[in-house]
């Protein structure tokens, strides 16, 4: 099983109406990759993680979850998932941070049941990961938009989950935090082994942090580690991107 | 009150049954409000109006249905509705609010299609509409007893899911919770509610019990928790008090619970307003 790849995607192709987004999507991503999923906007980044959470339905081509096709991929406790919009959530929802983030122990543990017994301590770690644990009964709607997303890699990562995918997460921290954000996803990634997908637009920042680069105009323009990266020319990786990305 | 109470049965079977919707219909209703779906309540009680109307109607051609509890009819229309509605937001996706006016036009044009064929009803409607004290049977009851701990127990089983579908739609899906059935079951639920509420508070006022006491706690709970049972408390209060006014002033009880329960619900703005925010002057405006 060691060398199943946790994501393995074949030939996918995607379109709205009759506009193709994606074409033609060739990836594999092993346990313990950090993958900064990179291109402008429009590129298809977005598209190409909600059909790996199955937010969109496969149109041609083929998803593998650990080895599993997606429709058949029950676990998905096994995938922690940071959305773009810090405010997705309904803003000034009466909650505090702890039922918040215990919310992402949900699927685990099952219907019909109640939040296992351990569930303040695994809570209160998660929080302890993203140094919010002073904030646990504070209510969600009082905080910043960085605590906020913070708050939401607590919800994904309470559960332990094997795959970390994180859309363009930073969007609206501020630049202070960034950095520290950036950080926490080096240290999950390392002392957890946590397989991370990133999607991102901050090139720059990442580059020295992640292992391996996908980079996503529609077609794959360029998947490897960030060594081949690094040996790309700065015009080809101008051409990869086209503009809006910030570039080293 | 106490005398009364032990003396005559229907108003112990109002009693209990106020207080037991008095728990079910804010626990409901917390969710209704944070989904934003305060407006599919209104649309089910109309619904429910014309499956009253409906089993009156029959029950006044066929005297074997006249036996039977229009609280029956009352319920299956409304799941009915709700599964409508259900079908309808999938027919029109980019305008599922749509559905909404749609079912609630057509509730209340049953209704009163049914109740101009029966030519107006003996029975009194007013009382459908506004609620009222003398009008739950110990059959009745029991059903509505029922029902309710059917109700909770569903509700204390999928809390997690509800908690999570209620916040966070997309995050509930990408957990591979099953947020359709969830949302399907709940939809059912809001609609037995709405049907076992109705005889207490009347179907024009029933989804009231669901939103003011929730929009009341709200304000001024921290934690999800807190606001499920300050919304109990408040529609416990509502529910208690209103029955008793209602009694003793001879008022449809719909009326006096909802107006305690805007009572209760201004009193928690005024005290939130100064309590949470000390800084404000007297004349509501910031002092910064």
């Amino acid at each position: 099983m060691e060398h199943t790849p946790v994501v393995e995607i074949k030939n996918l192709y995607h379109r709205y109406e009759y506009d193709y987004v994606l074409k033609n999507i060739n990836i594999q991503i092993h346990k313990g990759d950090f993958l900064a999923l990179i291109g402008p906007n429009g590129s298809g980044k977005s598209t190409l993680i909600k059909l790996i959470l199955g937010l969109l339905k496969v149109q041609e081509g083929e998803i593998f979850l650990y080895g599993k096709p997606l429709e058949y991929f029950r676990q998905r406790e096994q995938i922690g998932y940071v959305s773009q919009k810090a405010n997705s959530f309904h803003s000034g929802f009466p909650a505090t941070v702890f039922e918040v983030v215990r919310s992402g122990l949900t699927k685990k543990t099952g219907l019909f049941r109640f939040f296992p017994k351990n569930t303040k301590e695994l809570v209160m770690n998660a929080l302890e990961t993203v140094e919010m644990e002073k904030f646990a009964d504070r209510n969600i709607s009082e905080l910043s938009g960085g605590q906020q997303q913070r708050i939401f890699i607590a919800r994904a990562i309470v559960g332990n989950p094997d795959l970390l995918i994180l859309d363009e997460p930073t969007v609206g921290v501020d630049v202070k935090h960034v950095m520290q954000f950036y950080d926490l996803l080096e240290r999950l990634n390392r002392e957890r082994n946590m397989t991370l997908v990133l999607v991102t637009h901050d090139i720059g920042t990442v580059v020295n942090r992640v292992s391996h680069i996908a980079c996503l105009n529609r077609t794959l323009h360029f998947h490897g580690s960030v060594a081949d990266f690094n040996k790309l020319g700065k015009k080809e990786i101008t051409s990869l991107f086209g503009h809006g990305v910030e570039i080293p | 009150m106490m005398q009364s109470l032990i003396q005559y049965e229907f108003l112990q079977n109002a009693f209990i049954t106020g207080i037991i919707i008095g728990i079910t219909a804010p626990v409901l209703g917390v969710f209704i409000v944070i989904r934003k779906m305060a407006m599919i309540a209104d649309a089910l009680s109309h619904v429910t109006l014309s499956g009253i109307a409906f089993s009156l109607l029959l029950g006044k051609y066929w005297s074997a249905f006249s036996m039977v509890s229009p609280l029956y009819g009352g319920m299956f229309f409304s799941v009915a509705g709700a599964l409508l509605i259900e079908k309808f937001r999938s027919v029109y996706k980019h305008y599922e609010e749509l559905a909404i006016p749609v079912i609630m036009s057509l509730g209340i044009g049953l209704g009163v299609v049914f109740i101009s064929v029966a030519d107006g009803f003996t029975t009194d409607l007013f009382g459908y509409l506004f609620g009222s004290v003398s009008a739950v049977s110990r059959t009745d009851l029991y059903v509505i007893i029922m029902i309710s701990c059917i109700v909770l127990l569903a509700i204390i089983g999928l809390y997690k899911e509800l908690f999570i579908l209620s916040f966070d739609e997309e995050y509930c899906r990408v957990s591979g919770i099953q947020s359709k059935f969830i949302h399907f079951v709940f939809i059912i639920l809001v609609a037995l509610v709405i049907a076992v509420s109705m005889r207490i508070v009347g179907v024009l006022l029933v989804s009231s019990l669901m939103t003011l006491p929730v929009a009341a706690s709200i304000r001024i709970a921290k934690s999800f928790w807190q606001t499920i049972i300050l919304s109990v408390i408040f529609g416990e209060i509502a529910v208690i008090i209103g029955l008793i006014a209602a009694f003793y002033l001879d008022i449809a009880p719909g009326g006096t619970i909802v107006v305690i329960s805007a009572l209760i619900l201004m009193i928690t703005i005024i005290f939130q307003k100064y309590k949470y925010h000390p800084e404000i002057n007297q004349f509501g405006k910031w002092k910064k």
